[in-house]
């Protein structure tokens, strides 16, 4: 077990520096000197100095960027500064990148939780009802609905749930003041609670479909035709014996699902003006600060990796044969 | 009935008959509308949305840039106030009227031409980026089981590393280095689906691999390529053609997601409709909600029909 988890740790830590290479390459094949000369003009624009021209500005900005010297000079000073977590300077507020994604983080996580209970909530007992009927009209209408979630665009979703809130007022949607969960922890559910249940009916009709295959497929084996025949409850035989045995092909699921929750937030936040990661994602790329992309991006993907990470530990702990049978991993 | 069973080749032996028979086509296309009807239902769907795509222009009577105007409800030409001064005025978000079926959008254009307009972009991309991510995950996912080794580890963790980037990140990043542009949606829709999936096809490579028929082309002498490309690659065309099927839903909606965000082709494309007519929801919220409801109706007929062409060509999804 404690092998597995180390093996699966310094894998991580290959998929993260993959991932800081592929982001230095997206960030840097645009030439950087585009950027370099809007900064530079920018900067002469708002006065230089006497007798300085946009040359020398380029010159420094690209010093400042890190955008000197040779292709490689570049990679190897951005990896080392990203090993020492040194992010730079974000070039719209002239903060460090680093503290910006901080101070996003608790929104996005947020968001992205919300996102989650709302799946799962969906998720889990719809499929265990649709595998129970399987066959049966109700069964039926779950299926539709669910490919109905999976086919309705998030942002769309969105904007009909804030139709329908705009009409009856049953939620405050305080969109200008994004409180946070800690400020105002009612005014900051009721933003959020649109946003997560129209990201979170896309993931939890994945989901259902998921729990409806595996429960179908394990309630046919013989282990739960034996729990009938000795005479346990049917909800006990679905939950102890059905739900019990699905749970690790159920939580991988989660896993996966993780990258697709993050990224809907990012157009959620946009949405609902919230200051998370995926806001300042989108305002970094409109204002081509290369700096704030390559953090966002980098911190995402971390994120992400290191979910799956928990997920998998879960799971190996879940389903003892795991960790036996990937000692190849 | 010989025809049935096959017909005779060049030196009188009989050769299977590949290909079928128009008879044998017919019959299998009903039993087909007989046995799927979502997925029948799905098709005529799409076969509307091809219809629209192709004819759907020549058949509108206006352009997508066309503006149209209307009478200046306001018109009086002693006021002071600039608002009054016009006899006309756009048509800003006009009601459905015979004219114009789904009325004007934000800036007086009918509604339904860019719509139409629209669905090209939708269509045209999301089975673009399909076929040219499938085709480079299959290249990839080929190389990487039939080579093994380190080939494959390497290949292997790139990969792992792509897919751990969420879907619409990785997207915005690919954007992010140009102009918006037609080819540049469709270069990124395709990345984002490349990685998935050589995953699967690498995993059918493998598979296939190990077969005997496989080991004794290679026992005969056949040449790597030869193998992957006569032996191989002919029976892991089951799983590629789902993953072509499936993704086409996906890659829709991941472009009107861009578009939303107005990172996608400028133009009148689905996503951006939704997000031009979003400001104007409370009293006028035809154009957000039509264009959102061509995307469903569009990703949901593509994936009933993905389902259905995975069920046929996989049936032991179906069991389950």
């Amino acid at each position: 077990m404690t092998g597995y988890i180390i093996r699966r740790v310094l894998l991580n830590f290959l998929v993260i520096f993959i991932l800081a290479t592929f982001v230095f390459i997206a960030v840097r094949i645009l030439p950087g000197d585009y950027t370099v000369e809007q900064i530079a003009t920018r900067q002469f624009a708002g006065g230089g100095v006497e007798g300085e021209s946009v040359e020398d500005l380029m010159e420094e900005a690209r010093e400042a960027l890190g955008l000197h010297g040779s292709i490689i000079e570049q990679y190897g000073r951005y990896i080392r500064d990203v090993a020492r977590g040194d992010f730079g300077i974000s070039l719209q507020t002239r903060q460090s990148t680093i503290s910006e994604t901080r101070e996003a983080l608790p929104y996005t996580l947020q968001l992205g939780t919300m996102t989650l209970l709302v799946a799962l909530v969906i998720g889990i007992p719809f499929g265990c009802l649709s595998a129970w009927r399987k066959g049966s009209r109700l069964d039926a209408a779950l299926r539709v609905t669910a490919m109905l979630g999976l086919a309705a665009p998030t942002f769309w979703t969105a904007t009909i749930g804030t139709l329908i809130v705009l009409e009856t007022g049953w939620i405050h949607l305080d969109v200008l003041g994004h409180p946070g969960i800690w400020e105002d922890p009612w005014g900051s559910i009721q933003l959020f609670l649109i946003p997560a249940i129209a990201g979170g009916v896309g993931i939890g009709a994945i989901l259902m479909r998921l729990v409806r295959s595996e429960m179908i497929a394990v309630m046919g084996t013989d282990y739960v035709r034996t729990a009938r025949a000795k005479g346990l409850a049917e909800t006990a035989v679905a939950v102890h014996h059905g739900l019990r045995s699905a749970l690790p092909t159920i939580i991988t699921l989660l896993g996966l699902l993780v990258a697709v929750v993050v990224g809907g937030t990012i157009i959620l936040e946009v949405m609902f003006n919230i200051p998370g990661m995926g806001q300042r994602m989108i305002r970094a790329i409109g204002g081509r600060d290369l700096p704030m992309i390559q953090t966002l991006a980098l911190s995402i993907a971390v994120m992400v990796v290191f979910a799956n990470l928990v997920v998998d530990i879960i799971t190996a702990v879940v389903d003892p044969r795991i960790s036996v049978s990937a000692s190849d991993v | 009935m010989a025809e049935d069973l096959g017909r005779a080749g060049p030196e009188g032996v009989l050769v299977p008959e590949l290909v079928p028979s128009r008879a044998r086509m017919r019959t299998t296309i009903a039993r087909f509308l007989r046995s799927d009807a979502p997925g029948a239902v799905g098709l005529v769907v799409i076969a509307v949305m091809v219809f629209i795509v192709i004819f759907g222009v020549m058949i509108t009577p206006y352009t997508k840039d066309q503006i149209f105007t209307e009478v200046n409800p306001e018109y009086d030409p002693r006021s002071t106030s600039p608002g009054a001064l016009a006899e006309t005025r756009s048509a800003f978000l006009a009601g459905p009227s015979w004219d114009h079926w789904l009325g004007t959008d934000t800036k007086g254009r009918d509604l339904l031409t860019r719509l139409m307009y629209g669905s090209r972009i939708s269509v045209s991309i999301g089975v673009g980026a399909a076929f040219f991510g499938v085709l480079a995950g299959s290249i990839i996912g080929l190389t990487s089981g039939f080579a093994g080794g380190k080939v494959d580890l390497v290949i292997q963790r790139l990969v792992d590393a792509m897919i751990a980037f969420p879907g619409l990140l990785l997207l915005l990043l690919i954007v992010q280095v140009g102009e918006r542009s037609y080819t540049l949606t469709l270069l990124a829709l395709s990345v984002g689906v490349t990685f998935g999936s050589s995953r699967i096809v690498r995993a059918a490579t493998m598979k296939t691999r190990g077969e005997t028929y496989v080991e004794a082309a290679r026992a005969m002498g056949a040449s790597k390529m030869r193998v992957v490309l006569r032996h191989v690659l002919p029976n892991i065309v089951d799983p590629i053609i789902i993953i072509f099927s499936i993704s086409i839903g996906a890659n829709i909606l991941a472009e009107a997601s861009l578009a939303f965000l107005n990172l996608s082709v400028p133009g009148p494309s689905w996503g951006q409709i939704v997000n031009e007519g979003r400001a104007f929801l409370d009293s006028k919220p035809l154009m957000s909600v039509s264009a959102g409801l061509a995307i469903t109706i569009v990703v949901l007929s593509f994936n009933v029909v993905g389902d259905s062409v995975r069920d046929w060509l996989d049936p032991h999804q179906r069991a389950r």
